[in-house]
């Protein structure tokens, strides 16, 4: 194992990684922005480098920045965490040159699955369903015959994009043109990449996602699936595992897609393949997201695994998943908290915590960096906690997740733990299986 | 217990109490402070004994960063410094005064900015294993102090028990009057002898008239000047005897020395006159280039000087200053925007502060306001130029090849002054002001931070 990392990552993500440091003896420095500096993370880690201004390009996005600073500390190696820099074949490829390690899959595997079309070509590769689409779209014209192959309503995707940002909806053959051009210059804009593909738009599906784990010996394990249906501008707010009313084949045949898939991308460390099955029983698989998941948690609680020490043992080349069994236990629910403010169209807010009490009490866990005291600052996402509840079943763990919501207070801004509630409490969720579109048709 | 971690040591950087006296039979030098008046009065603000040790640092500072929550204070000689709290926040260090530090608070010393030695006095003392119960380094016995030696990166300082509580000792300072100057040009008074019959009457006249400049090859041994060379009646040597601190030494060169803390005991040149005690810190506290006249008083005046000074080292000289800074301020805001309380008016000193929550529907709606009155004159915060990235400081384009800039040159805006290699990538720094270079901070060759202080400035 290693004795001393980097952390390239703030606010909950940070902590999440410092405390599996902590728990594993491994010390952890951890870089921060110039905003982040009096932030708990900060204050729990063992060292503390600060890589740069506020903004994030200079420094939760400064690869140099970062990858020097891990050299000057004496850090072995980096953890990325999620978002940022976790999905940058370049980044990883800087890490690893630089004689360090990526706590991650290889540059080239990311690069592999990162490219949207190229993973899509991967997954038909080892037959796996995938969403009827286009290749790379040269053009309008070239974009007007995929949607007339297809039949509308179809889907523009960058190829470069991720956390569902990137993504246009093509009612009809009139719209194609402007959202074209549009979606083209938002895709430069936010990923410096304009290129793009189409999928088809599927009626009710659901999102379900597979987690996999994967030594460098080749051995991949599904670790059971979660479902993210419950999404907001593609963005998700409650996830689950199990995902309810999966029947067994459906399960087994998309963990098996997704141990495939891994397998022949050379992928290692942790990864999650998302699927979307619809309403007839089809599933098909949408992308592979190259690093840990914001959502892992509901995974680790039924499956008492420690998805950030899997990481760390994988990357120090310690894992040996041969003999990996598992026993997952009941069910897992997790609501995101984030400084949006539900009465002003999900306005991202910031401001400061004035008062600060995270729930407790029978299976619930709390990942979170808030403080009473603490800022929000500006530059960064709006992610707040992650309230996970655990229970022998279904009914119970949603039973407890409503009462952890019910109990907890933040203070000082506006957030979405009064929508959450009011989700967590509505009968489709209390039924489960709800659709990835339940959500934006207002519940 | 805490401790305090050397992130830089600074030129020469050392623990030092009052010295180990009584031992110049076994050949043993005393050692301890340069300015020893400084060191008590250092250690009387947080609480000390005064034979309590503290860091003696010369001519530019250390980084140091507590390791635990501490007391400490400067003493001595001026010195730009800040300190940086684990937020980030910067706020410059006034002398002479007890200063609260929290776990991972950062202390940044620069440059002197008159005078040549500064204390960091720590309530509890620097608590390193006492040697002939003393804990004073003497550099060339490599005696005493942390491994007999200078400070050195990721040394880590034991702090001791303070004698008393943190709270009461923060904001305690040395009564504005009584701060000493440290004047490049000083008179420092003196008795003639033990051999003042050994040089000629014009030689006596001379030293007593004329002024030496301190030359650089001075040190804790003893300070050397220059100046009109001092005439021997009978040649330089004389039988070896014992040496007093302050003995004014001259050898055949006819320049004189002042022999000083870390002195030899014993020693053979005629000695024209000896410093009085009471201003032996003023020759501790000359730099080099600094110029010293000399004036005879007699034993009776000597004994009045340093009874007037033992008598500064007293309660009497202390006074109590504001010791609310920006933290207790954000965290009054915070208890007063949580409170129903629609205005309040508090006065601590030389602080008033008045709080007042705004009608709803105003700007701000409910938000407190503050309104901040008149605060004590701000010390002058040295002007520092900080990383504008991470990355490792170079001061020069290559091993072999001078650096851009040293401590005292002239700068003008935008002229590079260091290079920040970041993966190989190196990038300029440019002085973002212009002025005379007075401290630099970083390290070649080590790694900076982001916002990290690089150099110093003074206007020109």
């Amino acid at each position: 194992m290693f004795s001393h990392i980097l952390i390239a990552n703030r606010g909950e993500a940070a902590l999440r990684i410092l405390r599996t440091c902590r728990a594993l003896g491994v010390r952890a420095t951890l870089a921060v922005s110039d905003a982040d500096r009096d932030s708990l993370p900060a204050r729990l880690a063992d060292g503390v480098v600060c890589i740069g201004p506020a903004a994030p390009g200079l420094s939760y996005l400064n690869g140099p920045a970062l990858t020097q600073a891990a050299l000057a500390v004496g850090a072995q190696a980096i953890h990325p965490g999620y978002g940022f820099l976790a999905e940058s074949a370049a980044f990883a490829r800087q890490v690893t040159d630089a004689g360090l390690v990526f706590v991650g899959p290889s540059a080239d595997a990311i690069a592999r699955l990162g490219d949207k079309a190229a993973s899509r070509a991967l997954a038909a590769s080892v037959g796996a369903p995938v969403i009827p689409g286009s290749g790379i779209l040269t053009d309008e014209a070239a974009a007007r015959r995929a949607a007339d192959g297809l039949g509308y309503p179809v889907l523009l995707k960058a190829a470069a994009g991720g956390g569902g940002r990137g993504i246009r909806r093509v009612e009809d053959g009139a719209a194609l043109a402007g959202q074209f051009a549009a979606a083209r210059a938002e895709a430069v804009g936010a990923f410096g990449d304009g290129t793009l593909y189409m999928e088809k738009l599927l009626g009710h599906a659901r999102h379900v996602e597979v987690q996999i784990l994967a030594d460098a010996r080749g051995y991949v394990v599904a670790l059971g699936e979660r479902d993210c249906s419950a999404q907001r501008r593609r963005q998700k707010v409650l996830e689950e595992t199990p995902a309810p009313h999966l029947l067994a084949p459906m399960r087994d045949a998309l963990h098996a897609a997704a141990c495939r898939l891994a397998q022949a991308a050379g992928y290692v460390n942790v990864g999650t393949a998302e699927f979307l099955v619809d309403a007839d029983g089809q599933f098909y698989f949408m992308e592979m997201n190259a690093r840990l998941q914001v959502e892992h948690p509901v995974t680790e609680m039924v499956t008492g695994l420690d998805l950030v020490a899997e990481q760390l043992r994988v990357a120090a080349g310690e894992a040996n998943y041969g003999s990996l069994r598992l026993a997952p236990l009941g069910w897992a629910v997790e609501a995101r908290v984030t400084a949006e403010d539900p009465d002003h169209d999900f306005l991202p807010r910031v401001g400061t915590v004035t008062r600060y009490q995270p729930p407790g009490g029978p299976g619930i866990r709390v990942d979170s960096h808030l403080t009473t005291g603490y800022t929000i600052p500006p530059w960064y996402d709006s992610l707040l906690a992650k309230v996970i509840a655990w229970g022998p079943d279904r009914p119970t763990a949603v039973a407890r997740l409503a009462g952890a919501l019910g109990e907890m207070v933040i203070e000082g801004l506006p957030t979405t733990l009064p929508l959450l509630r009011w989700l967590v409490d509505s009968p489709a969720f209390r039924h489960g299986g709800v659709d990835t579109a339940w959500l934006q048709r207002g519940a | 217990m805490a401790t305090l971690r050397v992130v830089r040591p600074g030129p020469l950087t050392s623990v030092q109490d009052l010295g180990r006296d009584g031992l110049g039979d076994q050949g043993i030098a005393p050692a301890g402070a340069m300015d020893s008046l400084a060191l008590r009065l250092g250690n009387l603000v947080v609480g000390n004994p005064p034979n309590a040790a503290a860091l003696e640092i010369t001519l530019a500072g250390p980084i140091l960063v507590a390791e635990g929550t501490m007391v400490v204070a400067l003493a001595g000689a001026p010195f730009e410094a800040w300190l940086q709290t684990v937020g980030g926040a910067r706020s410059a260090v006034a002398p002479w005064q007890a200063l609260r530090v929290q776990d991972g608070d950062r202390l940044t010393i620069g440059g002197a900015q008159q005078g040549a030695r500064a204390y960091l006095c720590v309530a509890g003392g620097i608590d390193v294993p006492p040697h002939h119960d003393s804990r004073a380094t003497h550099l060339g016995a490599g005696l005493g102090g942390l491994a007999g030696r200078a400070l050195r990166e990721n040394d880590r300082l034991p702090v001791g028990t303070p004698r008393q509580g943190l709270e009461a000792l923060a904001g305690r300072r040395v009564r504005r009057d009584l701060w000493p100057p440290y004047p490049a040009e000083a008179t420092v008074r003196v008795i003639l002898g033990p051999q003042a019959e050994g040089f000629t009457p014009d030689a006596v006249a001379t030293f007593l008239s004329a002024t030496y400049t301190v030359q650089p090859d001075s040190n804790r041994m003893g300070v050397r000047l220059s100046g009109p060379p001092l005439s021997h009646v009978d040649g330089a040597d004389l039988t070896s005897e014992g040496i007093a601190l302050g003995a004014v030494q001259v050898p055949h060169s006819g320049q004189p020395i002042v022999l000083m803390a870390d002195r030899q005991t014993t020693g053979g040149y005629t000695k024209i006159a000896t410093v009085i005690g009471a201003d032996i810190g003023v020759v501790g506290q000359a730099r080099p280039g600094a110029r010293l006249r000399f004036e005879a008083v007699t034993v009776e005046a000597a004994l009045a000087a340093r009874r007037a000074q033992e008598a500064l080292v007293d309660e009497t000289s202390i006074e109590r200053t504001l010791t609310w800074g920006p933290a207790e301020v954000a965290a009054l805001l915070h208890a007063f925007a949580a409170s129903g309380v629609g205005e309040m008016e508090l006065e601590v000193e030389a602080l008033r502060l008045v709080l007042r929550r705004e009608a709803r529907g105003a700007a701000g709606a409910g938000e407190p306001v503050a309104a901040v009155g008149e605060n004590p004159p701000p010390t002058e915060a040295p002007q520092a130029l900080t990383a504008p990235l991470l990355g490792i400081f170079y001061r020069s384009g290559a091993a072999d090849v001078p650096p851009f800039v040293e401590v005292g040159d002239s700068v003008e805006a935008g002229q590079v002054v260091a290079l920040i290699d970041v993966m190989k990538t190196l990038h300029e720094v440019r002085a973002t002001i212009g002025g005379r270079i007075t401290a630099i901070l970083a390290e070649n060759g080590a790694l900076v931070e982001y916002d990290q202080p690089l150099m110093t400035f003074a206007n020109p």
